[in-house]
């Protein structure tokens, strides 16, 4: 009897569909169920040359607000609706009063900040629920002007210049300050150790503080201040990466890596990419990365529509996504392709300023 | 130049250039750790290989001789299928059969370049087809139940418009 395809061993078959196109797998997926299963279970060694966007589940960062890890084939379809533009939209919590809120996406959940309270919704298969988990909230009656979470701990700045960091895990405020700055607090950052604060400001510049670890201090004494940099501009953004600290600020400063370094300008929004680059955008219609060790912009995408971006998240691998000041606007990008992948409209949201999250799912 | 003897399985015996017999990394590894080099008149005996299969991989490895080492493979470079050479493809103009005899032997005697080529053909014959044509091309049974049968065209829509 001569051989057959469906009786060679699971190794060379392998070996055989390594060399087909996704459709053609997807096709040998329904012959039969051996192929079925030797598809789903190795798909990862099968399709390793496809980078999908938004779904590519690589980095560390990006899989800790997953939740769910996808296969290769779904990783793929995902990533195409994505690309085509094709999505249900659901809206999940309406807000009568026009805040700007945002947004941090976690595994498990999501947080919100919704004038003085920053919530937390559990996510479920159809989004999240509507009931919130947690609702923090701090002394102050003003608006949270930006929120940070990082290792359980959550940091918040209000628009009176009040700072307050809570312990999520005990659902406890840590300490709650009021004038720490003198007006709003636009931007909050946190170190990874929970140690170090930073805090940008509408009128006073930025504040880096030491956090007290002691906890039987006086909560008065939880900050201390460690550094007063009066940039007489308005800070948007401030972003910590271990000692170093970054400031994006408004039309007339640029980023501004302290002590020293200048660069960029108009900046609302910086995020990481590993330890030498840093991604921001801002005013200048512009979405840049950077190479800290030259301080020189290495990559910039423009806006399709010459409007600023208020605000971006990156999967640390392909994709980056933008909220735009009109028509709330979300732009997907491709940074292997210099134009723009796709827009999304927020409909119920009017006015601009929108902060998106990269979602897992 | 000399000469190496190789056994098939129905104990047909044939004499090869080392240097040839060597682009088979199974082989090669033998001769190396053995140190079967010297002038000894050693069979290597190849269990898994029989003679009408051995004598095509002797002579798809006797023209290929000179052929440069394949390339690692590029994780990140998508794989083509349509580099196969001419005489490569005349050479594979052969019942299923004995092409997947051939992918089994080019597995066991670990030569890369006949693996990849061979694994190419079949990887050709089943791309652009339905999952009925592929069945029916390599003869395969189908053995879903019908449920399973209806939800597989669900989830598999999104592939088909390309």
């Amino acid at each position: 009897m001569s051989l057959t395809l469906d009786s060679l061993a699971t190794e060379v078959l392998i070996k055989i569909f390594s060399n087909v196109r996704i459709i053609d797998l997807c096709r040998l997926k329904q012959t039969c169920r051996r192929f079925n299963n030797i598809i789903n279970s190795w798909d990862y060694a099968l399709l390793r040359n496809v980078t999908p966007l938004v779904t590519n589940q690589r980095s560390d960062i990006f899989l800790s607000r997953c939740s769910r890890k996808l296969s290769a084939l779904e990783q793929i379809r995902v990533s195409r609706n994505w690309h085509i533009g094709r999505y249900k939209e659901k809206s999940l919590l309406y807000i009568k009063r026009k805040f700007i809120p945002w947004l941090c996406l976690t595994d498990e959940s999501v947080w919100i900040s919704r004038g003085r309270n920053i919530s937390n919704y559990k996510r479920n298969k159809d989004g999240i629920n509507i009931n919130a988990n947690i609702v923090l909230h701090g002394k102050s009656k003003a608006d949270v002007g930006n929120f940070q979470l990082k290792n359980n701990l959550l940091l918040s700045g209000q628009r009176d210049g009040s700072l307050w960091l809570a312990s999520v895990k005990e659902k406890k405020i840590i300490f709650d300050l009021d004038s720490c700055h003198r007006s709003d607090i636009n931007s909050v950052d946190i170190s990874e150790s929970g140690n170090i604060v930073v805090s940008g400001s509408r009128d006073d510049g930025v504040k880096i503080w030491k956090v007290n670890n002691n906890l039987d201090c006086d909560p008065i004494d939880a900050l201390t201040e460690l550094q007063h940099i009066n940039l007489n501009d308005r800070v948007w953004r401030v972003s910590l990466l271990k000692e170093k600290t970054f400031v994006g600020g408004s039309t007339s400063n640029p980023i501004l890596q302290l002590p020293s370094k200048n660069f960029g300008l108009g900046v609302l929004d910086l995020k990481w990419d590993g330890p030498n680059f840093l991604w921001s955008c801002g005013y200048d219609t512009y979405l840049k990365r950077w190479d800290l060790r030259t301080g020189k912009c290495v990559q910039a995408f423009e806006d399709p529509h010459a409007s600023a971006h208020y605000c971006l998240d990156y999967d640390y691998c392909n994709t980056i996504m933008t909220g735009t000041q009109l028509h709330g606007r979300v732009i997907l990008w491709d940074i292997r392709q210099g134009h723009s992948l796709q827009l999304y409209f927020m409909s119920a949201c009017k006015r601009g300023r929108y902060r998106k999250e990269l979602p897992g799912l | 130049m000399p000469n190496i003897k190789l056994q098939s399985s129905d104990g047909e015996t044939f004499e090869v250039d080392v240097e040839i017999a060597k682009c088979s990394v199974t082989i090669k590894t033998m001769l190396e750790d053995l140190g079967m080099d010297d002038e000894e008149e050693e069979v290597v005996p190849l269990p898994n290989v029989n003679s009408a299969i051995l004598r095509k991989v002797i002579q798809w490895a006797t023209y290929h001789k000179d052929d440069p080492p394949p390339p690692e493979d590029d994780e990140n470079k998508e794989k083509r299928t349509d580099d196969i050479s001419s005489w490569d493809a005349d050479f594979l103009k052969v019942d299923q059969g004995t092409l997947f005899e051939l992918i089994l032997a080019a597995n066991y005697l670990d030569i890369k370049g006949l693996l990849d080529v061979t694994c190419k053909t079949v990887a050709n014959m089943i791309k652009g087809k339905a999952p009925e044509e592929i069945r029916k091309t390599f003869n395969i049974k189908n053995d879903f139940t019908a449920s399973k049968k209806s939800r597989f065209v669900e989830e598999n829509e999104w592939c088909e418009e390309k």
